[in-house]
């Protein structure tokens, strides 16, 4: 992914007759990754799915003020957690109407899909994790899951290095402390 | 910390992602003239129901107009925001638009303020 010419691509998302061509490759280059940081946040594939649609589509009207600031991997990445949280803090908010509990429901999911997959430690991981506040979770995802860099992730959240340090620290110790009690 | 296992990465349906770049094409395409009129559909209809519903009770007061007149309804208790939401055609996405808004006037996602822990 480091090695994309992210100034070529620009340049032929930005000229009208290669706009089309040019996003398209945007999206192959960007949305595993993109999807995979979603899904680590929401789950639910369908719910990973709206959200990767989402962020992408933002993107696409945002790009043309994209000043180069960031590279377009963290800007993009910006755009995909914000909107995953937002999401599950709507989820969280919405009281009118719901059946269920939002957190119930993603823990059932998690032991569903181990049922399916037979996989009793990922599911152990995954409840833990689930215990995190999300924006916890996330730095975790980003940090231990993702490999990035703790200057990435600042500039991903707008949060400096020490906070997400110290945030990193507590939720590690928390998911070992929770894998350990069961 | 070197005991904890990294998660696998999660699997998607056959082709999905041979197939999304279409779909989000498709959409941008579609979405370059997307009013939020869901939410203006949402308004008015709820608007229409409460003049039709009790637009001839106030004959001889000074007349209301419609808003002001849902307004009189839900301030004296009358209607609660239960009943005013169930009035909506599809009331989760009026709740959707009302706690977007809310939310992004009052509470931006980041802040150094907030507790991580």
């Amino acid at each position: 992914m480091n090695q994309v010419n992210e100034k070529e691509l620009l340049a032929q998302i930005r000229a009208p007759f290669t706009r089309e061509i040019g996003f398209r490759r945007f999206i192959e280059i960007y949305q595993k990754p993109i999807y995979q940081i979603i899904r680590r946040m929401v789950l639910i594939h369908e719910d990973a799915d709206d959200l990767t649609q989402i962020t992408f589509i933002k993107a696409y009207k945002a790009l043309d003020r994209f000043e180069g600031n960031s590279t377009l991997f963290t800007w993009l990445y910006r755009i995909a957690t914000n909107e995953s949280l937002t999401f599950l803090e709507k989820k969280k908010k919405r009281y009118f109407f719901s059946v269920d509990d939002h957190q119930e429901k993603l823990e059932s999911y998690v032991d569903s899909s181990a049922t399916l997959s037979g996989d009793e430690i990922q599911a152990k991981l995954q409840k833990s994790l689930l215990k995190l506040p999300d924006k916890q979770r996330l730095v975790f995802h980003l940090k231990y899951e993702e490999d990035l860099s703790y200057e990435e992730i600042s500039k991903i959240t707008g949060t400096s290095v020490g906070a997400l340090k110290a945030s990193y620290h507590h939720a590690v110790k928390k998911i070992e402390q929770s894998l350990l009690q069961e | 910390m070197h005991q904890l296992p990294k998660q696998k990465p999660f699997t998607t349906p056959d082709n999905y992602f041979e197939e999304l770049p279409d779909r989000i094409l498709s959409q941008v395409k579609d979405k370059n003239s997307s009013p939020n009129w869901y939410w203006a559909a949402a308004a008015v209809a709820l608007l229409s129901l409460g003049w039709w519903q009790f637009g001839g009770t106030n004959s001889t007061s000074l007349p209301l107009t419609a808003e002001e007149e849902v307004l009189l309804y839900i301030e004296s208790g009358h209607w609660s925001a239960h009943d005013v939401l169930s009035l909506a055609e599809d009331p989760n996405q009026l709740l959707d638009q009302i706690i977007e808004e809310e939310y992004a006037k009052t509470a931006p996602l980041w802040t150094e303020e907030e507790t991580w822990f």
